[in-house]
């Protein structure tokens, strides 16, 4: 009995100790040791050196940077959005599907990760290029007369946006409409609500858990995934995650980049906090 | 209007689902201001019936009216009637008081007027004080009043509940029981109850539709459909039974010579039954007389049997006896003041017959 308790507990250290380990190893440090660099100056022979400065911070303050990341947020709340709309009522219908029919859909969303994203979205230059797919069809069936120009637009890189992000949007949609009780729905027509009025007042609060995940997995992402302006943008588009791209490979400047980074970070943790508050807000009725 | 005045009428209503019959054609009239109570195994169609009614489906035939009118196509936010479902499904998202005005809010009614009618009704349902709680912090019994408050706040027509109580612990379930019962008198709403309870049936109802594999088996006041079952399936749905077979041999008006488990005797019956007819008697076991001799003479027959057990149960007392033809039937009597009479131990010879003109004769196989 005594020694199985010891097994258990040395399991329990094993297992919450090792993740611990690897969350400090390659997530703590790595962080740490960003948010050092960015707190350097930078080297004439070395990337980084001394002394210490907010110089970098500084430089996030330039208007170039402010555009490159007003641009960033103005393309990703885009793609948010556009997810969104597409994956919310793709979610609905999946989640409202016989049980029995479901699996196959869900496999046909989760099937895009079995190929890498970058070949993906090299597979996106084919179909929106000049003499691409989409033209071909367009042209084909004669909707078109010419061939539209949307490769190396900012246009290519919210559709690339939106094909690589829209399964982290649909999965966590998914998960929280199964959940939703249609009875709820029944007892909203029950009384007296038309369907438009049920989707607000009950389906979209109940379903909001959900919607901010799916938000959050597709928003961040979207300032980050550098490769995608640099193969369907041209050089034209950049976002933040271009930028700090840049800094480490290109313009050498290892604390500006850093810094960048850490604005990121910042961002990312201060959504990751209202969306807590977003999804307990009953947690924090029953408190007060 | 008037008590008799029929407020929803199911009028050669089917429904199936693919090639499945939930309900075979059925007529059914519901009186403005009764309780009337539908009750059936689970999977006989009642619920189908309530659904049809809130709105929630469309029949596969038939015609369904409320108040005079053909509802058949009209959405359920539209229709005057609001249910009470058997999981409450309340929103979890809103306080009680948000999800009581819920109705109120769809139907525009003017704020002032929500805040009084559901303070009014949060009274009357003791849930004052839990006006701000969210659902998941209300018990169950606290949670079937938030159901009934937002149902009935909003004034419908007639009130559809879905085994409300089938959640509810025994004694809460009782307590319950007798408040719905005073709750309908009180707003004088047409209340439409579902349940596989025959007792819950019976404590509320003015009137019940015994219902089997999408049939309609009985209507009938509760009493009606407990002493004049009209076939064997009633018979054994509503309350205990034994069963006895016999043959008529020949018909007198009321009177009815007969063969009962091989002994010749007296029935009376209504139905129309003919000589040579096999038959059911049926006796519920208040209906049932236990001796320790038969008294000699008369029309009465006497089964003899060996008793197997006895259970005590407050104020009755159960008899299981074991007839010498094969049979087994309970009896149960009520304490009085000669209760030496009723002391009956097992394997006592007894002698079994019923209280004259009780007994319900059905045609066999009905």
């Amino acid at each position: 009995m005594a020694a199985r308790t010891s097994d258990r507990s040395l399991f329990r250290t094993l297992a919450v100790g090792g993740v611990m380990a690897w969350l400090l190893v390659f997530v703590a440090a790595p962080n740490l040791l960003v948010l050092g660099a960015s707190l350097a100056s930078r080297g004439e022979s070395e990337f980084l050196a001394l002394p210490v400065s907010l110089d970098s911070y500084g430089k996030l303050l330039s208007p170039l940077f402010a555009g490159v990341f007003l641009d960033s947020f103005v393309l990703a709340a885009g793609a948010t959005l556009f997810c969104l709309l597409l994956g919310y009522p793709f979610a609905y219908i999946l989640a409202r599907l016989p049980k029995a029919r479901r699996p196959l859909l869900l496999l046909l969303v989760i099937i895009p990760f079995w190929t890498n994203s970058l070949i993906r979205t090299y597979a996106l230059v084919f179909i929106l290029k000049t003499e691409g797919l989409l033209n071909a069809a367009l042209l084909g069936l004669g909707l078109l007369s010419e061939p539209l120009s949307l490769l190396y637009t900012e246009t290519a890189v919210f559709v690339g946006l939106t094909y690589t992000l829209l399964p982290f949007m649909i999965l966590p949609l998914y998960a929280s409409i199964e959940k939703l009780d249609p009875r709820l729905l029944e007892a909203a027509r029950d009384l007296g609500a038309d369907r438009l009025r049920v989707f607000w007042r009950i389906t979209v609060p109940l379903t909001a858990p959900g919607i901010a995940a799916g938000c959050m997995l597709v928003f961040l992402p979207s300032f980050c995934l550098f490769y995608i302006p640099d193969i369907l943008g041209g050089a034209k588009t950049l976002l933040v995650g271009n930028f700090i791209k840049n800094q480490f490979l290109a313009a050498r400047d290892w604390p500006l980049g850093s810094a960048a980074s850490v604005l990121l970070t910042a961002v990312m943790a201060l959504l990751a906090v209202l969306r807590l508050r977003l999804s307990h807000p009953a947690g924090e009725e029953a408190r007060r | 209007m008037d008590g008799h005045e029929a407020i929803v009428r199911l009028s050669g209503v089917a429904k199936s689902f693919g090639d499945q019959n939930v309900l075979e054609p059925l007529s059914l009239v519901v009186r403005n201001g009764e309780f009337l109570t539908i009750l059936g195994p689970s999977g006989c169609g009642k619920t189908t019936i309530l659904r049809l009614i809130a709105g929630f489906e469309t029949p596969s035939s038939g015609d369904v009216f409320i108040a005079g009118e053909r509802v058949n196509n009209v959405p359920p936010n539209r229709r005057r009637v609001n249910t009470v479902f058997q999981s409450y499904a309340l929103f979890p998202h809103m306080t009680v008081a948000e999800n009581v005005a819920f109705g109120l809010r769809m139907a525009r009614v003017p704020r002032p007027e929500q805040e009084a009618r559901v303070a009014e009704v949060l009274r009357m349902a003791g849930l004052e004080n839990l006006a701000g709680r969210r659902p998941r912090q209300l018990s169950g019994g606290q949670q079937q009043r938030v159901a009934i408050a937002r149902a009935v706040v909003n004034r419908p027509l007639v009130l559809l509940l879905d085994e409300p109580l089938s959640a509810l612990d025994v004694q809460l379930r009782k307590q319950m029981r007798s408040e719905l019962k005073h709750l309908q008198r009180q707003l004088g709403i047409t209340f439409i109850f579902v349940t596989h309870d025959q007792e819950e049936a019976f404590a509320m109802s003015d009137r019940v539709v015994v219902m089997s594999d999408g049939r309609i088996e009985q209507t009938g006041a509760p009493a009606e459909v407990y002493e004049e079952p009209v076939n064997l399936y009633v018979a054994r749905f509503v309350g205990e039974t034994n069963i006895l077979d016999g043959r008529i041999l020949a018909r007198d008006n009321g009177q009815v010579a007969a063969v009962v488990e091989g002994v010749p005797c007296a029935l009376s019956s209504r139905r129309d039954v003919a000589p040579g007819d096999a038959v059911k008697v049926i006796l519920r076991p208040e209906d049932l007389l236990v001796e320790r001799s038969a008294p000699e003479g008369g029309k009465v027959l006497w089964l003899p049997g060996t008793v197997e057990e006895t259970v005590y149960k407050g104020t009755t007392y159960d008899i299981a006896v074991n007839l010498d033809v094969g049979k087994r039937v309970v009896a149960t009597e009520f304490f009085d003041e000669d209760a030496e009479k009723i002391a009956f131990a097992p394997g006592e010879r007894v002698f079994v017959s019923w209280i004259q003109g009780w007994e319900v004769v059905l045609p066999d196989g009905g």
